[in-house]
Parts: C-alpha cells; sequence; structure tokens
C-alpha cells in the first residue's frame, strides 16, 4: 500500500495549489476515492521522472513501442506497447503524429481507481505509478479512468491484466539507465527528464531539436 | 523459429473459403520469397504453370502470395517489408513469375493478426475485400469501393472497420477481454488500374507503398479482390530480447545523428545513411523540409526514406513517395515552368492513388515524346492520340495522362499493359529497343546494362529488373567523388563475397565483365538478395553497409549486422554463408518455376532482343550517366577508371555458359540440372520438370 504525507492542509487549499497542472490531471478521476479521503488532504508524491517527446522530430517508425514491448514481455506487439504512436497517413505535418505516453500525472486517476492496490505509487521507485501484475484482477477501472485518449493503460489480452508505462524500473528485459523507448528512438525525439514538464491539455511540449535539425541525409546519386 | 507466429492463412476467393497452413511446413524458406516460392508452387496448377504462353496471369488459376520476412513486426531494420510473388501480367512477351515487394507497416500487422504470409487463389464471382482481424478473417462486399482510389478505398475501409475513428482502443472483435489497438488497419488495395486489369497496376499500401512491379494489382483485379485489410493485435516471439534491443545501440553507432547532422556512411547500397533525417530525394521544390515537414519512416526502419510535409495540395496528402514516383515528372516540370511546382508533386501522388507502377512512366514518358518528336505520336498520326506530348509539364497534361492510363481511355488502353507491349502493337519496338530509347527487359524495369552490369546480368536470368543496388554505391555509383580507393571497394566486396572472397568480382574492365569474378559476383548477388533481402528482410535502400567513417578500418555493419539481427529475433545460430547458401536454394527454385514456364537461354540477352548486334555501353537511356568510373584491375592494381565499350553479344554467350556452369545449370538450356535441385533439396521440381522435358 503506498505512503503518503499527512498534513494539516485542508482540502480546499490543496486544491487551489494544484490549479498550475492542467485540468485533466486534477479533475480526470475520481475524487474522494482512494487518494482524497473526508477529512484531510493528502500530498501525493510527485513522479520522479517523465518520458517527453519532441512530436516534430517523431517519423513513426514504432520503434519505441517496440522496444517497450520487448523490454516489458519480451515479444514485439503493438498492443502491449505503454507508449502509443498514431499516425495519420493521410494529414499533413504537424498534424500527422501524435504521441500518447503516460504522463506520470501528479494525481493519478488510474491509481484513484484500483480496488486492490496493484495499480500504485511505488515510492521505492521514484514515484512511479505502476501496476502490480499479481495484484491486479483485470477488473479496468484504470483503464476506464484515465483522462486522456487513449487511455495510457493498456489492456493485455493474452495475460488478462492491465499494464502501464513503469519507466522500465519494472521491465524483465530491459535495465539499461534510461527507458528503452529513450534508448532506442533513431531520431532521438524522446528524454527522460526528472522535472514536470510544462503541461497543457493536448500534451507537454518539448524541443529536443538542435541548431542541425533539418538537414538532409542523403543525397542521391541516380544509378 | 523465433520470428514465425504460426500459420499461413490459405484463401480460396472461389469458395469463399479460409484455411490456415502451418508455418512449421515452409520453415526450412525462412520468410518472404523464400516461402512464398515454396508456397506458390504447391499451390499452382502446373498445367497452368507450363503453358505460360498461352496466358495472361488474369486467370482464376494464377496465386498470389504475401509473405512478410521472418524479421518483419520485430525491432529488426526495415522491420515493415513483405513480399508478394506469383505470376505477373506485366511480363512480355509472356507472364512469367515474379516478385516484388513493398514497406510501410503491413508485413507487420499481418504478423501481429498471427499470420507469417498469405495465399490467395481463385476468383470471387463479385468484387470483395478481405476484413481480418486477428484470426478472424471475412469476406466483405466491395461494390461500393469498386471504382475508388487507393487512398480513397484506405479511408473507406478505415471506416468500416472502426467507425469511431483512430487514436483510441478499439478492439479486434466485440469482447471486451479480447485484443485491442490504437492503429488504423493497415491496407493492400488497387486502384481502377487494377481494376481495369492493368498490367503495370500496383498494390498500394497507406500513401505510397507499393509492390509496383509485376501488374499484381491486375491480378487482385482479375480476381475481384479489390483490397486486403488487417489488424493484428498478437505478438511476434523473439528470441533474445534484449539482444536485439542492443543490437540496435550498436547499429546506431553506424548511423546518421540527427542530432549533429554528422554523416557517417561511406558506401551503403544506396548511399542512405542509417539514422533518420528528412531525406531531399522526394518532391522538392516547395515541398521541402525547409518549407515545415518532418521525416518519415516505415515501420521499425531507423532510415528514414521519406518526408511528410505542411500543407499539401487539397486531397493529394504526401508523405510515403520518393525515388521515381516523386521525380518522374519533374524534369517536365521544371522544362514548363522554370523551376519545381505543383505540377510533379500532383503527377506522383496521381500515381500512387492510381496505382500505377512508376518505371513504366520514368521510363515511357521520355519514349513518348521520342515518338512524338519523330513524328508517330500525336493527334491524326500513326499513333493516334488527343494528348499533345509536346506540351507536357502541366499538371492538368499529367492527370489527364495517367486518367487515360488508369481508365484505359485513348491510348491508355494500349499503355495499361506495359510499354513493350505498346511498342509491339504500334510497331515500333525493334527501333526502340535498337536506338536505345526503350531499355526494358522482359518489359518490368530498366536494363542497367550501362552502369550496374552485374545487377543487369541478375536481371536477365531472373525475369525482372531486380532493382538490386548491394553493390551501387560501392561499386557503380561511387567515383569520382568517393573517399576510398578502387582497391578497398574491391577488397570490400571480397569480404561479404563468400564462398570466393574473390576481389575479381568487382573488375569491371572489358575482359571483366565477362569472366569468372563476374559471375562469382552476380552467383553472390542473387543469393544475397534471394535470403537476406527478401527473405530476412532487409530493405535494398541502405543495405548492406559496406563502408563507414566509424567502423574499424572504415568496414561498415555488413554482414554482422544482418546475422546479429536474425539471430538475435530467430534464435539460430546462422552464419551469412549459412544465409548464402539458402538464398541459392531459393534462387534454385525460383529459376525452377521459370523453367516450367519455358524459359531458355535464349532468350537471355540484354535488349534489344535477338537478333541484334551490339550497343555502347555508356549509352543514355534517361538517366544513365555518361562516362562513369568503375572498378578496373589493370596493370597489377585497381583503379577507378571511365568506361565507353559496347558489350558483345558472342562474349556474352560465352558469359552466359561460364554462369550457368558456375550454378549448376544445363549449358544448352539455361535450366537447372536434377543434381543441383535434389542438392537443394528439391527432388519433387526436378522430377516436375522431367516429366514436362523442361529439367536441364
Amino acid at each position: 500500500m503506498a505512503e503518503f504525507v499527512k498534513t494539516d492542509y485542508s482540502r480546499r487549499a490543496f486544491l487551489t495549489g494544484l490549479g498550475g497542472i492542467g485540468l485533466g490531471a486534477v479533475f480526470g478521476g475520481v475524487l474522494g476515492g482512494n487518494l482524497l479521503k473526508p477529512d484531510r488532504a493528502i500530498a501525493i508524491p510527485a513522479s520522479e521522472g517523465y518520458i517527453v517527446v519532441d512530436t516534430d522530430k517523431c517519423a513513426a517508425c514504432n520503434s519505441c513501442m517496440m522496444a517497450c514491448s520487448l523490454a516489458h514481455e519480451g515479444n514485439v506487439s503493438l498492443s502491449n506497447a505503454r507508449i502509443q504512436v498514431v499516425r495519420d497517413v493521410f494529414a499533413d505535418f504537424p498534424n500527422d503524429i501524435v504521441q500518447q505516453q503516460c504522463r506520470q500525472c501528479a494525481y493519478p486517476a488510474c491509481v484513484d481507481a484500483c480496488p486492490t492496490g496493484a495499480n500504485h505509487i511505488d515510492t521505492a521507485a521514484g514515484n512511479v505509478r505502476r501496476i502490480d501484475q499479481a495484484k491486479c484482477i483485470g477488473c479496468q477501472r484504470c483503464i476506464a479512468a484515465c483522462p486522456f485518449t487513449p487511455s495510457r493503460v493498456q489492456w493485455n489480452a493474452k495475460e488478462k491484466h492491465a499494464q502501464k508505462c513503469d519507466l522500465c524500473k519494472g521491465a524483465a528485459h530491459w535495465d539499461g539507465p534510461e527507458p528503452a523507448c529513450v534508448t532506442i528512438c533513431p531520431m532521438k525525439a524522446i528524454k527522460y527528464v526528472r522535472e514536470v514538464p510544462t503541461q497543457s491539455d493536448s500534451g507537454y511540449h518539448v524541443n529536443l531539436k538542435t541548431d542541425k535539425w533539418g538537414q538532409a541525409n542523403w543525397t542521391p546519386s541516380l544509378g | 523459429m523465433k520470428g514465425h507466429v504460426g500459420g499461413i492463412l490459405r484463401i480460396d476467393l472461389t469458395g469463399r473459403s479460409v484455411t490456415t497452413i502451418p508455418t512449421s511446413k515452409y520453415e526450412q524458406w525462412v520468410g518472404g520469397i523464400g516461402i512464398g516460392t515454396a508456397l506458390f508452387w504447391d499451390e499452382i496448377d502446373k498445367d497452368y504453370l507450363a503453358k505460360s504462353k498461352d496466358t495472361t496471369g488474369f486467370e482464376p488459376e494464377n496465386v498470389v502470395c504475401i509473405v512478410p520476412g521472418v524479421l518483419t513486426g520485430t525491432l529488426a531494420p526495415s522491420g515493415g517489408r513483405c513480399e508478394v510473388c506469383g505470376i505477373a501480367p506485366e511480363s512480355y512477351p509472356r507472364p512469367l513469375f515474379t516478385r516484388s515487394n513493398f514497406g510501410g507497416r503491413f508485413g507487420a500487422m499481418l504478423k501481429f493478426a498471427g499470420f507469417d504470409g498469405m495465399v490467395v487463389t481463385g476468383k470471387a464471382d463479385q468484387p470483395v475485400w478481405l476484413d481480418i482481424r486477428d484470426k478472424d478473417v471475412q469476406f466483405r462486399d466491395a461494390k461500393d469501393l469498386w471504382g475508388l482510389n487507393t487512398f480513397e478505398t484506405q479511408e473507406e475501409i478505415w471506416k468500416q472497420v472502426n467507425e469511431e475513428g483512430y487514436g483510441d482502443w478499439y478492439g479486434a472483435s466485440t469482447r471486451r477481454d479480447d485484443g485491442r489497438t490504437t492503429q488504423r488497419p493497415a491496407v493492400l488495395t488497387i486502384g481502377q488500374t487494377g481494376e481495369k486489369l492493368g498490367r503495370i497496376a500496383c498494390l498500394v499500401h497507406d500513401a505510397g507503398n507499393a509492390a509496383g512491379q509485376g501488374g499484381f494489382g491486375g491480378v487482385f483485379g482479375s480476381k475481384n479482390l479489390k483490397a486486403i485489410s488487417v489488424i493484428g493485435t498478437g505478438a511476434v516471439d523473439v528470441a533474445d530480447p534484449r539482444g536485439l534491443i542492443e543490437a540496435r545501440q550498436w547499429l546506431a553507432k553506424y548511423g546518421f545523428d540527427t542530432d549533429t547532422a554528422r554523416k557517417k556512411s561511406m558506401a551503403t547500397s544506396t548511399g542512405r545513411e542509417f539514422g533518420n533525417a528528412p531525406s531531399d530525394f522526394d518532391f522538392g521544390g516547395e515541398y521541402t523540409l525547409e518549407q515545415g515537414g518532418r521525416a518519415l519512416s516505415c515501420f521499425a526502419c531507423p532510415s528514414c526514406s521519406r518526408t511528410g510535409y505542411k500543407s499539401t495540395p487539397a486531397g493529394l496528402p504526401g508523405g510515403e513517395s520518393q525515388c521515381v514516383e516523386a521525380v518522374f515528372y519533374m524534369g517536365d516540370d521544371i522544362a514548363l515552368h522554370g523551376r519545381t511546382t505543383v505540377a510533379h508533386y500532383i503527377a506522383g501522388q496521381s500515381l500512387q492513388m492510381y496505382g500505377i507502377n512508376a518505371y513504366e512512366l520514368m521510363t515511357g514518358l521520355p519514349w513518348l515524346q521520342t515518338l512524338a518528336k519523330k513524328g508517330l505520336l500525336g493527334k491524326g498520326k500513326k499513333i493516334d492520340t488527343d494528348l499533345d506530348f509536346t506540351k507536357t509539364g502541366s499538371a492538368e497534361w499529367v492527370e489527364k495522362f495517367l486518367r487515360q492510363i488508369a481508365y484505359r481511355e485513348g491510348i491508355g488502353d494500349t499503355l495499361a499493359d506495359g510499354l513493350v507491349r505498346a511498342a509491339a502493337k504500334w510497331g515500333v519496338l525493334e527501333e526502340s529497343l535498337a536506338d536505345g530509347t526503350l531499355p526494358m527487359i522482359y518489359n518490368i524495369g530498366e536494363v542497367h546494362w550501362g552502369d550496374e552490369v552485374a545487377w543487369a546480368y541478375q536481371s536477365v536470368f531472373h525475369s525482372r529488373d531486380l532493382n538490386a543496388h548491394d553493390i551501387s554505391k560501392l561499386i557503380d555509383w561511387a567515383a569520382p567523388s568517393t573517399t576510398f580507393s578502387a582497391e578497398k571497394a574491391a577488397t570490400t566486396l571480397a569480404r561479404m563475397g563468400a564462398p570466393w572472397h574473390d576481389p575479381m568480382m568487382a573488375d569491371r574492365s572489358e575482359a571483366g565483365i565477362y569472366s569468372e569474378g563476374m559471375a562469382r559476383c552476380v552467383a553472390w548477388g542473387t543469393r544475397h538478395v534471394a535470403f537476406w533481402k527478401n527473405s530476412a528482410q532487409f530493405c535494398d535502400q541502405c543495405f548492406p553497409s559496406w563502408l563507414n567513417t566509424d567502423g574499424a578500418d572504415q568496414i561498415g555493419a555488413s554482414p554482422e549486422l544482418e546475422v546479429k539481427f536474425f539471430n538475435a529475433v530467430t534464435g539460430e545460430d546462422l552464419k551469412y554463408e549459412d544465409g548464402l547458401e539458402i538464398g541459392r536454394k531459393i534462387w534454385n527454385f525460383e529459376r525452377a518455376i521459370l523453367a516450367m514456364q519455358g524459359k531458355h537461354r535464349d532468350e537471355e540477352y540484354f535488349p534489344p532482343f535477338p537478333p541484334y548486334t551490339s550497343y555502347v555501353h555508356t549509352e543514355t537511356p534517361p538517366f544513365i550517366q555518361k562516362g562513369r568510373f568503375f572498378t578496373v584491375y589493370e596493370g597489377g592494381k585497381w583503379i577507378w577508371k571511365q568506361l565507353n565499350f559496347a558489350i558483345n553479344k558472342a562474349k556474352m554467350d560465352e558469359f552466359k555458359s561460364l554462369y550457368y556452369a558456375l550454378e549448376g545449370w544445363d549449358g544448352k538450356s539455361g535450366r537447372p540440372t536434377r543434381k543441383t535441385l535434389e542438392d537443394a533439396g528439391l527432388k519433387g521440381v526436378a522430377d516436375e520438370l522431367e516429366a514436362r522435358g523442361r529439367l536441364g
């Protein structure tokens, strides 16, 4: 069971203090669930790590998705990937590709929704919001609770449990210094950061481009 | 082996039946063209195969195999590629067994659905599309799709499979606990050209991945098959997950660094880097990265090939066109407007939407313009057309031209059967082949004899321009701008050129191109292409990696690259040479099928078809450059030398005998012998050939 820091803050003062983080993060979950009890407010420990993506750099190669699936499940499946990239091949840049990674929300609605504590904040692992598979009963409430589309919690149809990004803390096949998706991205479009990124309802916006960005890597010499 | 997902889908369109063949039956053929060839052989009616002279390829008896590589659907680079094979209507003078392949994500999605490949036989009684959702396969009525272009078809199918749009989880089935995906279905479709039984019709996937050669779009059309749609929520098992991720990290050391823009590749196949950045080998002009855009990649591939643009003309989205389809109209556009405009962009995208083979137009448009200049083609001329080929360059002109081909209107009706057939019909074939204005081989692709002789030989012994760039940047396109010596090129080729490891494989002197060294180079090339390129699959775009600034002694990542990824996925302990040996078997299997169709030594010359005398080595069909430099062994050392000599028919005849002997083929016919086929584990194939008098 997660441990929380108890303070004397009133609930109203706490919620006011959260105002800068974005409506989705605050109100997406069910207030009064596991995290917020009627008589006292609890300070939810923030995650010590976040995945951010420079959406312009992404080439939709899906390598991040596959590396994630490999790192956790030992196989390659887009449905198992805890970071999703979706592409509209008939749309123009920049609206053609969207990356949908878990935001390690300040107020994790998925944690709040879990009836067994499977989906929890792991204070021994940098406060990452992760799912203990042994405790998951497959109710899928966390999947429904995620305020984002698509839900950042996946359904593992083969093993019948929920799963989500754990910043590779529990990745059986990967123990590199950074999450597998960060390591694999050939565009260096994904970064692992330790501070809460500036958010809006449309996501994190980061610029990972250098001044060398955009130079073509090949000039044809036709046969 | 791992990398396989267990089953091959067998679709009988006539009886609308679906069965699954266990992949284990074909495991020795590994994937892609290996499995495709073996599958084709088992499924095809041998009588139909043997009488190819009397067929079109549009009969229900034709069989199409669609088989991803064994590494497709994993993190191995170019993990999206998929092979197509069957009898090609495009071949001239008769349909021949051939292959084509395409990238994107369809092959991967098919694996995630649980299939290592599929074979389609028969003919549906009315237009259908196949709706594959994991292991569930349905025949859907395609009457509302028939007549739509390739882009419209895909959008309509996406709506039918998931009305909610994409980007949210949706189920492969309606059951709560079944697999889900956020991805749109991967669709392989034909446009109007295929519906009209165009022999130059392609299969198109997403915005421009195409199986272009062979006319398989027309084969689909003849089967009343409009499209195949797949969603897969399953997984591909790999033997060494950590090893596979680490292999990508290892490869990145040889790769273009997108943050420093430092190029490292001295020679890959086409010269392309590993490591993504937008390519300038696409539309150019106002459609460049400078206007705003991104790099776009095929599934799993760390070598970006395409550019996604910021604001494309309405209804003509870009992103997956490159190379020939992007540039075929560029010269005309510039000639008319003084610079590139939206005209050549519209040309490329229209071609994708109609599903027309870009190579036919790249070669064909200049040829048609030559006919117009000669006074043979035009309004009221011998070849009557309302298209004025002296007034190209505008968007309106090319839209009309492509539309006529797609709908078989005007001269489009003749051009839809391919350039060589058109030339024959118009009575200009011999002169066009002889004067070099129509450099086609077997009516599929360019000949390349003028610049890439080894590639040209590989093609003439196969059934199409093999489009095998393997040694292009190492040998054929390298000098004079290269940073490595001719000796380095020769020894680097020898390093991979198993089993002979003979530097003379690189000798392009006037004696060298008919020598034992050339025979070995051709043999190595066919085996490398059959296995490592088209069965594993590694994309021709940037593999092999020959020379690299960051390699020890500038040696590139191949063949360690191919072996590392293959073994990490499959769990095998395959050596590079072992793969070549499987490639030799596949090559002989393909050769046997062609023998079954009656292909004979007497047909295997560079155009013009016999009788002919000789032609200049550096003649200039559309994009061959005069005065090329090649590796030549002269005076006891290797030099880069400009060449300019004619290829000699008598010497080519001698070379053929040399090459056939090396491969174990009969000298008189060029067909595989019983011994060679049995050594390849193909006794049954030898028996069948012998029964029909087609054994070497």
